[in-house]
């Protein structure tokens, strides 16, 4: 038990970090693993990178927003006020 | 001194622990709840981070940096392996002794910390101001006002956090951001704020 414990445990960490590098290099520099998906401005595209994703805090704003996103969905997992 | 105190002031806006290197998270968001145990935590790590970082580097200096063993008679020893292993240990043998000490001699405080003092052991920003101070080389003196540099900046985003988060139980935020959601985006902007000291120059 403790180890699907621990298993399950590194697999919804790892699928928050996927889920976040790719929302971040998608809408920051227009690529997915390197690979170019939206063409940016600076290589004669159309795309204009979002300078914020590139910053490392802006993570902090997507879980923020993640965290809304799934109590909305899952409504049992909302803190009670004080 | 002007080089420390540079050092000092670098440590603390600059080189933020929490908001520009996001070290110590966990705690960072779990323990912020109220201004009065965030400050007892920031004070709990200003103390280890000030006695870890220069025994750490005491250690380093004379025992495990490649060639440090030439005064035992091993002047090709290279113990530096053993970094990670020896500064973990040390950091948690500290946090022991102060635990116990506090206990002994301070109850007052000691009952004001409860659980954040063994919590501390596990607080990243400790060994990553133990890791940074060894990987700059810094000296012996520079290694005491770094840590208590970092420490005091750890600290004093911490009550920051804890103070905004007080403020904010009066406000009226849908039920999915409220708590822990709304804590994450607080913590952004005041990255966002800290990232204006980037570049400065000291």
């Amino acid at each position: 038990m403790s180890f699907l414990d621990g298993i399950g445990n590194g697999l919804g960490y790892s699928f928050i970090l996927i889920v976040i590098g790719t929302i971040k290099e998608l809408f920051g520099f227009g690529t997915i693993l390197g690979f170019e998906i939206l063409p940016l401005v600076q290589n004669g595209g159309w795309y204009q990178g979002n300078g914020l994703l590139i910053l490392p805090f802006s993570s902090f704003f997507l879980i923020g927003g993640m965290i809304w996103v799934i109590r909305t969905i899952r409504p049992e997992q909302v803190e009670p006020k004080e | 001194m002007e080089h420390y105190l540079s050092l000092f002031v670098r440590s603390i806006f600059v080189e933020n622990m929490a908001l520009s290197l996001f070290l110590g998270m966990c705690t960072f968001l779990a323990v912020s709840k109220k201004v009065k145990t965030a400050m007892g935590l920031g004070v709990a790590v200003i103390v280890v981070l000030g006695i870890s970082v220069p025994v750490n580097q005491i250690i380093y200096v004379n025992i495990l940096a490649p060639g440090a063993l030439a005064w035992a008679g091993f002047p090709e020893a290279d113990l530096s392996f053993l970094n990670f292993l020896t500064f973990i240990g040390v950091i948690a043998a500290l946090v022991q002794i102060l635990e116990m000490s506090l206990d002994k001699f301070f109850p007052a405080l000691y009952n004001a910390l409860g659980i954040f003092l063994p919590l501390i052991t596990v607080n990243c920003a400790i060994f990553g101001g133990v890791a940074f101070a060894v990987q700059r080389e810094y000296n012996f003196t520079e290694s005491i006002v770094y840590g208590v540099g970092s420490g005091m900046g750890w600290a004093i985003a911490i009550v920051l956090l804890a103070a905004v988060r007080e403020k904010l139980k009066y406000a009226d935020m849908p039920d999915g951001v409220r708590g822990l959601g709304s804590v994450f985006m607080i913590a952004g902007l005041m990255a966002l704020g800290f990232q204006s000291f980037t570049g400065i120059q000291l």
